[in-house]
């Protein structure tokens, strides 16, 4: 049977948005602006929450108080040259950023899971917060933020207490497309940059743990000292004081237990995942109609496209962060073993007749 | 013949009958929001097997040391029965059984009623057993959102009452035992003389259990189901659930699975081995196959690290997964090296002859027999049922041999209580392949005696399990979470 328990007191959600936005454009339209400021706030949004088992159900529908989306969307053209029988060149930049808030739950609710990640930490949407946190429990670090060690063991040790850890939600994403044309050739240039959103990566931790990848052959043999202070032996949330002053961590952990054990919990495998690509190039030909007089060709145009060609992620190695562990969902900022996308190129031939 | 279960069938032929408007998407065809009585006895049937059987199963038999697996040395955590907890319990199979009581009541099908009832009372028995309280009379119940959680002691009471009901509508005078009954039980068969043995014996178990807190109850009770006649008087009476030899879609056992498909999920514990090796037993190759064509499993909580012996370590056999019978043929084994139709025992003849000897032995309660007899028949009983296996025969001299030597050492103890500690040995080793069972005679015996752990990964003892953390945090009636040492309420 299904497993969704019924509610007769379920709600329309209403979504209530408000916009300003202005259009202009200058110069003979060779310079365009293209501003809008939104904020949308959606009352009684409808969530599939967890209801006892014992009920005999597993979920049902609820409404959730209240979610805001609050941002800007800016695009901007520039023709820095346009002869209308020569060289063309538009460039389009466009902006986005959004902020995204919880602003109350149902009645008594601070956080509703919408998700478990595989490795069994929750994704929440939870009152105060933006969409879709990551929650785990956190390092143990002093109010200077040096990791707190375990003097026994050398590793660090996580908070009893899981809280809000990880934001996946990007700071901004923007895009410069570069057009050209002359005669009939057409070229184009795609960029985007993702700026901030963290992303959880189970590859990269396995990669480490696993002792694969570049950095752990640094000191293989040697041994590592996780960088940090001493945790009070009998206070693992507070540093040891001894003379007055902090002592730093000088316990060696071999390789294998500093990317096995040394930090256990999930937050050491949290990035930053902003990204820079080069999305898209393209560069074709129109073959001019006089070449094929004869023939009942209307027209011919060859063209290379290359897409996804070269991606920079600074925060992040060995992988690209641009993955959903959850494809459309409202879930994200997990990797989990994902393929990366793929590089492609494509050669296109369109004839009309 | 014991029937199969197809739990993807019955979705596809539900699927059949939805989307009848075109691009009717508010109806999710696999989600089905109204089903018969035929399709839910089944699959309510198979769903609390399975949700017993599988991690339950195996958390109990990790915690009895039949396997040390990841439950091993009393590390079961909250989440590790979630599932069972969530999907295959409280909102997979009971809720299933319960839709079938009151659609079959309405309807005046009161044999389904019955058959469900039985099922649904031997499940919260078991969840009684290892959970304690737990939500029962306002469970399953679509008017409530935060079912309370019932105290234990009252939830059997309950139980024994949902039993007679059970029983009486079994007995209620209908014409022959409809076709549709026949082909939805996949335990009986719609055998109506089977289902009220196994209520009665039920009845006998649980009793039982409560020795310890009502000894005066438990002995003028068992006393009275025994002279009544009703109880299961043959292993063909057996309350089992035999998996299937199916892959696609799979029907075999659970333990099956991981021990032969997946592989590498547990050990076979080798303290059990140990004990049945130096008792001689027999019965070894039908419980046990050894990859390598030697034992290979582990102590609970040895602290050395695993190896990647998935092909090398020794799995668990015919006897209780339907895997491999042990030939010496020392082959590394795969899903196609065996049916995988192996058999979860629930109440069996076996059990009810044990159950007697030891309210015999505990209770001065007067059974069928003497206790001697009892036992002999119990083990009498149990070879025979292994040599209704697919699987060479122990010859009668190999099983008196054995029987023999263990009624000496039940005739040579000196007080009940020693000769108690014999008998449970030999029901523990019976009752290997039903985890649930024996970590239940392990609490109210104290047998067998088992090794501590050489390191206990939880220095908590087992005695119950944990709460689903689901469940403690969406009911706003549940308990805080109880240590795992807390006893339940029948153990003292």
């Amino acid at each position: 049977m299904g497993n969704s328990r019924g509610n007769a007191e379920i709600k329309p959600e209403i979504t209530k948005d408000w916009e300003v936005g202005a259009d202009i454009q200058l110069f003979n339209s060779r310079l365009a602006f293209d501003l809008t400021y939104y904020n949308r706030s959606t009352e009684d949004q409808i969530f599939f929450v967890t209801v006892p088992a014992s009920t005999g159900f597993i979920q049902q529908a609820a409404n959730a108080g209240e979610i805001s989306n609050k941002g800007i969307e800016a695009a901007v053209k520039i023709r820095p040259v346009y002869k209308p029988t020569g060289l063309k060149w538009e460039m389009l930049y466009n902006f986005s950023r959004n902020r995204s808030k919880i602003g109350e739950l149902y009645e008594g609710v601070e956080k509703i899971s919408v998700g478990t990640n595989y490795n069994g930490f929750d994704i929440v949407h939870k009152v105060g917060e933006a969409f879709g946190m990551l929650e785990f429990a956190k390092l143990r670090r002093d109010d200077e933020g040096n990791l707190l060690i375990n003097p026994e063991t050398g590793y660090a040790t996580t908070e009893t207490d899981v809280s809000v850890a990880s934001d996946p939600n990007p700071d901004f994403i923007m895009s410069l497309d570069n057009q050209f044309s002359y005669k009939g050739f057409r070229a184009s240039i795609l960029f985007s940059y993702k700026k901030g959103g963290d992303i959880y990566s189970n590859t990269v931790s396995s990669l480490r743990e696993r002792g694969v990848v570049e950095e752990t052959a640094v000191n293989r043999e040697a041994g590592h000292v996780i960088k940090g202070v001493y945790a009070d032996p009998d206070n693992p949330d507070i540093p040891w004081i001894i003379d007055g002053e902090k002592v730093e961590n000088k316990t060696v952990i071999t390789t294998n237990d500093y990317y096995f054990r040394g930090f256990p919990g999930f937050e050491n495998g949290v990035f930053d995942a902003s990204v820079f690509r080069l999305r898209e190039a393209t560069i074709g030909y129109t073959f001019p109609k006089s070449l094929f007089m004869k023939l009942p060709i209307e027209s011919l145009n060859l063209t290379l496209i290359g897409r996804n060609l070269w991606m920079y992620a600074p925060n992040i190695p060995h992988i690209d962060p641009e993955l959903n562990a959850y494809g459309a969902d409202n879930r994200q900022g997990v990797d989990f073993y994902y393929m990366p996308n793929a590089r492609r190129y494509a050669l296109s031939l369109r004839v009309t007749f | 013949m014991k029937k199969i279960f197809f739990p993807i069938l019955l979705i596809l032929l539900t699927g059949l009958f939805s989307c009848e408007k075109y691009l009717d998407i508010n109806e999710d065809p696999t989600a089905p929001t109204d089903a018969t009585i035929i399709d839910l006895l089944p699959s309510g049937q198979a769903a609390c097997v399975f949700g017993l059987a599988n991690q339950m199963n195996r958390a109990a038999s990790d915690n009895v040391q039949y396997l040390s697996g990841r439950y091993d040395s009393w590390a079961i955590s909250p989440d590790d029965l979630s599932n069972a907890w969530r999907f295959s319990l409280y909102a997979g199979g009971l809720k299933d059984l319960q839709i079938v009581i009151e659609k079959a009541t309405e309807s005046g099908n009161f044999h389904f009623s019955g058959v469900a009832k039985l099922m649904k009372a031997y499940t919260f028995s078991l969840m009684v057993d290892v959970w304690d309280d737990i939500p029962y009379l306002e469970s399953l119940n679509d008017d409530i959102l935060h079912p309370v959680f019932d105290d234990a002691a009252s939830i059997y009471d309950n139980l024994f009452a949902l039993i007679d009901e059970a029983v009486a509508d079994l007995n209620k005078d209908l014409p022959d035992i409809p076709a549709e009954l026949r082909d939805a039980d996949l335990i009986f068969d719609g055998n109506l003389n089977k289902w009220k043995k196994m209520a009665y014996t039920l009845k006998l178990k649980m009793y039982n259990q409560l020795r310890l807190i009502d000894a005066s109850s438990a002995k003028s009770n068992i006393e009275s189901l025994v002279g009544s006649g009703n109880l299961i008087t043959a292993n063909s009476d057996d309350f089992l659930f035999q998996f299937g030899s199916s892959t696609t879609p799979s029907n075999q056992h659970p333990g099956f699975q991981n021990d032969y498909t997946v592989k590498g999920e547990a050990y076979i514990n080798s303290h059990f081995y140990g004990v049945m090796q130096n008792n001689f037993d027999p019965r070894l190759p039908y419980y046990f196959y050894r990859q390598d064509g030697t034992f290979d499993g582990r102590f609970t909580g040895d602290p050395t690290p695993t190896g990647n012996d998935g092909d090398t370590r020794s799995v668990q056999g015919l006897y209780s997964v339907g895997g491999k019978y042990d030939d010496g043929s020392a082959e590394s084994v795969g899903s196609n090296s065996a049916p995988g139709n192996g058999r979860f025992r629930m109440i069996t003849y076996v059990m009810r002859l044990f159950i007697e000897c030891e309210a015999a032995l505990t209770l001065n309660a007067t059974v069928s027999d003497t206790p001697e007899n009892l036992f002999r028949k119990a083990l009498e009983a149990t070879f025979a049922e292994i040599n209704s296996l697919d699987a060479p025969n122990i010859s009668d001299e190999t099983r008196d041999n054995y029987i023999n030597a263990r009624i000496q050492l039940f005739n040579d103890a000196a007080s009940n209580e020693d000769k108690l500690a014999v008998v449970m040995v030999d029901k523990w080793i019976t009752s290997y392949g039903n985890g649930l069972e024996a970590f239940n005679d392990y609490r109210r015996t104290g047998y067998p005696v088992l090794p501590s752990p050489q390191v206990a990964s939880n220095n908590v003892v087992s005695n119950r399990f944990p709460y689903p953390t689901d469940e403690l945090t969406s009911n706003t009636n549940a308990p805080a979470q109880p240590l795992n040492n807390i006893k339940v309420f029948w153990d003292n």
